[in-house]
């Protein structure tokens, strides 16, 4: 299998770089990036299978060249609100597959109308295969299996500020909370601002009870089709005064990624401290054997496997095969159960909350 | 004036300080936990798996 690795110098990148090369399925590895020193140096330590390529996602025709010599296009570039669109749109028009984080409202919605133009050319497009979208919409769908009917799901996610601070993550945590968030209620598609409804959220130990509110997130466009009455996406730092802070960020114009990475960095001194961890939590809400049920399932490792595992298994899916034209949810793409199995096979643990007995 | 202004600044630093200390008080204690979180182990992942890779 040939692999094109977008943003292969960024942290989740060189992480998804080096299992691709130990990795006997891939044969051929390009990794692209934009500064030709970075790639050179880690390209060396890759092994004989990598090639660098010079590339940037908003260099069409450079991208273009470099996706058709590719099985499986991985974007790993970030933040998804600038790289996500150019990206898709090249792999689609190479007709290989394409997988990404895609964790952004706007981009994913642009991304899934190109689902005709997908199947077309013959593109499975993965967009959206991180933590949330990815392992969530999976998360999702195993709970759905235990209801007979759907009306409401909450996804929420906690992040360890800590375990990923860089400029890409900051940028991709204000704009999550500058953009307006979408909920649906009532069956009814709803823009509202985000930053707002503050609430507690008990997450898989040792990440425990941490503050969330409303956010931006692309988890809409894989659920929306499911009819659902109710669906909140809810967004949280484990570290409380970096929430607080990265709120206040938000609602400030003008906010530099570079000022508001070095803020955050600032209020981690402060305590309450969270653990380092991050966690992700689904609760989907229906009726089972005609009475109301719920279901809470939840996923907790460091941010960097929630986020790296799920792209490095869907590439290997795809480059076998399981291939099926057009733009994915994870959940379409994959067998769920299987997918989430090998998840926990490596080390990311998967949890159901069993609520105290009365 | 000048010395009105850096007065009424310092009263607002110090009241958004003592508004976010506050709010670090009152969400200090977390309720008890909700439940439970039992590990889903991979065997009980794959048991019900339609298209499971062998």
């Amino acid at each position: 299998m040939r692999v094109l690795l977008l943003g292969s110098t960024g942290i989740i990148g060189r992480r998804v770089a080096a299992e691709f090369a130990r990795t006997e399925e891939v044969t051929d590895l390009i990794v692209g990036g934009r500064n030709y020193e970075t790639l050179r140096r880690s390209t060396s330590l890759l092994g004989e299978n990598t090639r660098a390529a010079l590339l940037d996602v908003e260099d069409d025709a450079l991208l273009g060249t470099a996706c058709v010599q590719a099985d499986v296009v991985v974007n790993c570039c970030g933040p998804a609100h600038l790289t996500e669109v150019p990206a898709a749109t090249a792999a689609i028009e190479a007709g290989v597959a394409y997988v990404s984080l895609g964790n952004d409202y706007a981009a994913s919605g642009a991304v899934a109308e190109l689902d005709e133009r997908a199947r077309s050319t013959g593109a499975t497009v993965v967009s959206g295969c991180g933590l949330s979208p990815g392992i969530t919409t999976l998360l999702a769908a195993l709970a759905r299996e235990e209801l007979d009917d759907v009306t409401e799901t909450e996804i929420s996610l906690a992040h360890s500020y800590r375990d990923l601070p860089t400029e890409t993550q900051t940028s991709h945590l204000l704009h999550t909370l500058e953009a307006p968030g979408a909920t649906i209620n009532d069956y009814e598609l709803e823009v509202d601002r985000s930053g707002d409804s503050p609430h507690l959220i008990y997450f898989p130990e040792p990440v425990g009870w941490v503050e969330t509110v409303g956010c931006s997130h692309p988890e809409l466009h894989n659920l929306k089709s499911q009819g659902l009455r109710s669906m909140t996406v809810g967004f949280g730092l484990t570290e409380k005064a970096a929430m607080d802070a990265l709120r206040s960020l938000a609602l400030t114009p003008l906010t530099s990624t570079r000022v508001a990475q070095r803020v955050l960095n600032l209020a981690l001194a402060l305590p309450p401290r969270g653990p380092r961890w991050s966690a992700a939590r689904v609760d989907v809400v229906g009726h089972r054997d005609g009475h109301p049920a719920t279901v809470s399932l939840g996923v907790v490792d460091h941010l960097i496997n929630l986020a790296s595992s799920p792209m490095i298994l869907a590439t290997l899916k795809l480059g076998k095969g399981q291939r099926s034209p057009g733009v994915r949810s994870p959940a379409e793409a994959f067998d769920h159960r299987d997918f989430l199995a090998q998840l926990g096979g490596r080390g990311t643990r998967i949890a159901r909350l069993e609520p105290l007995a009365l | 004036m000048v010395a009105k202004l850096i007065r009424l600044i310092i009263a607002a630093a110090i009241g958004a300080v003592g508004v976010w200390w506050g709010r670090q008080v009152a969400h200090s204690k977390t309720p008890p936990p909700q439940g439970t979180w039992r590990e889903i182990s991979e065997a009980e992942l794959a048991r019900k798996g339609d298209n499971a890779e062998p």
